[in-house]
């Protein structure tokens, strides 16, 4: 799976669990709710989504196939909003 | 070109040096003004030089805004300091002010770098402010007068400012003691429109001077309500948001909140409200038209009940 880089343009900002972001070159603005801002700690400390199933996987009891649906529309939205990218030479 | 200041208003925290009578405004300097800001009459770009967002009405760049409303005028805001008011020559004196204390003095106030919402407000019995904020014909503004009917005092309708005070507490700023309601919603109130109060020609909304309910310091900021969007809202007539939902809710109510980028605000402003989630309380409501929907949530407001 590629891995994730956070765009120099992010802003992010932690409210109680919560996370909030701006994205200066769009103006584009979103939040995510506390699952949200873990997904994005581990996204943040790993680069990877992998990383980020296994960690996920380890912590909290959930199958693998229920976390990889939830997780898909959280990172397709970070990727949207241009607060992540896909690493160039993962994608090639 | 520089305003004469024939006329001194007290505005948002700040004073106003206005060329341009505006009777609906409180006169007089502010208490301990946070600033100035003069309206001068004169004459304004078509376009801006480098606009960085080109509406149908109006371009912005950093530090200046402008709006042409064919038949009424030419506004210019500048750097948070100057406005300046160019009236069409058939322009009616009433119309041209329904732009200039609406829209363009929205933009100036995002240009100080202040949280400028689409919302009305009132100071409940308790002295909290509440900001009453949702979409279009939501009915922000009449809820907020049936609040003021039942002891609330009167902030602002339509431009809702926060700023932060000496002690870092969010303080929603008095505007003016106006209210514009549609004519169902007068009848609500019982009240009469008056059809020389009409908000525009040909238009049912009638403006509405309240200086007898008129708050005229800034209160502590309590909660925010927005009217409508709940993702269960067909059965959850009224939940608190969460962080998250609070920031999305705070962005959608943002006056001008698609110019930030071009007026060079937006790093600004999302420090603002990021500073100011966690303050406030925010409240999605399911609005109703229905009396006993009105009368109950004027009820929690009043008691001091509402979350």
């Amino acid at each position: 799976m590629a891995r994730m880089l956070i765009s120099p343009e992010t802003l992010d900002q932690e409210l109680d669990g919560d996370t909030v972001f701006l994205h200066l070159d769009s103006a584009c603005s979103c939040a995510l709710d506390d699952v949200g801002t873990r997904v994005w700690h581990l996204l943040v400390t790993h680069g990877d989504t992998e990383t980020v199933v296994s960690q996920i996987l380890a912590a909290y009891d959930v199958d693998e196939a229920t976390l990889r649906r939830d997780l898909e529309p959280r990172r397709a939205a970070l990727t949207a909003a241009g607060l992540v990218t896909v690493d160039a030479q993962d994608r090639a | 070109m520089r305003s004469t200041g024939v006329y001194t208003y007290a505005l948002f925290g700040l004073t106003i040096r206005s060329d341009l009578a505006c009777p609906e405004l409180p006169a007089g300097a502010a208490p301990s003004p946070a600033g100035e800001v003069e309206i001068a009459c004169g004459a304004t770009p078509a376009a801006l030089a480098q606009p960085r967002t080109v509406g149908v009405l109006y371009q912005a760049q950093a530090g200046q805004y402008v709006l042409r409303v064919p038949g009424v005028g030419r506004f210019l805001a500048l750097e948070g300091q100057r406005i300046i008011v160019e009236p069409a020559p058939q322009g009616d004196a009433a119309t041209v002010r329904l732009f200039l204390l609406g829209p363009v003095l929205a933009a100036l106030l995002l240009q100080r770098g202040l949280v400028v919402l689409n919302a009305s407000a009132v100071v409940t019995p308790h002295g909290r402010a509440i900001a009453i904020a949702g979409p279009p014909l939501s009915g922000k503004s009449g809820l907020a007068a049936s609040l003021a009917r039942q002891g609330c005092a009167w902030l602002t309708d339509e431009l809702c400012v926060i700023a932060w005070d000496a002690e870092a507490r969010p303080m929603l700023l008095p505007g003016f003691p106006q209210v514009k309601l549609w004519r169902d919603q007068l009848a609500s109130l019982g009240i009469p429109p008056d059809p020389c109060a009409r908000v525009r020609p040909g238009l049912e909304r009638y403006r509405l001077h309240w200086p007898a309910a008129f708050a005229a310091q800034a209160a502590p900021v309590h909660a925010v309500y927005w009217l409508g969007g709940h993702p269960n809202w067909s059965t959850v007539p009224c939940a608190a948001c969460t962080p998250a939902e609070a920031y999305v809710v705070m962005t959608g109510a943002t006056y001008h909140s698609q110019l930030l980028s071009a007026l060079g605000v937006q790093v600004a402003h999302f420090r603002a409200l990021s500073a100011l989630v966690p303050r406030v309380r925010c409240v999605r409501v399911l609005p109703s038209p229905a009396t006993s929907f009105v009368e109950a949530f004027v009820h929690d407001v009043v008691s001091g009940e509402a979350g």
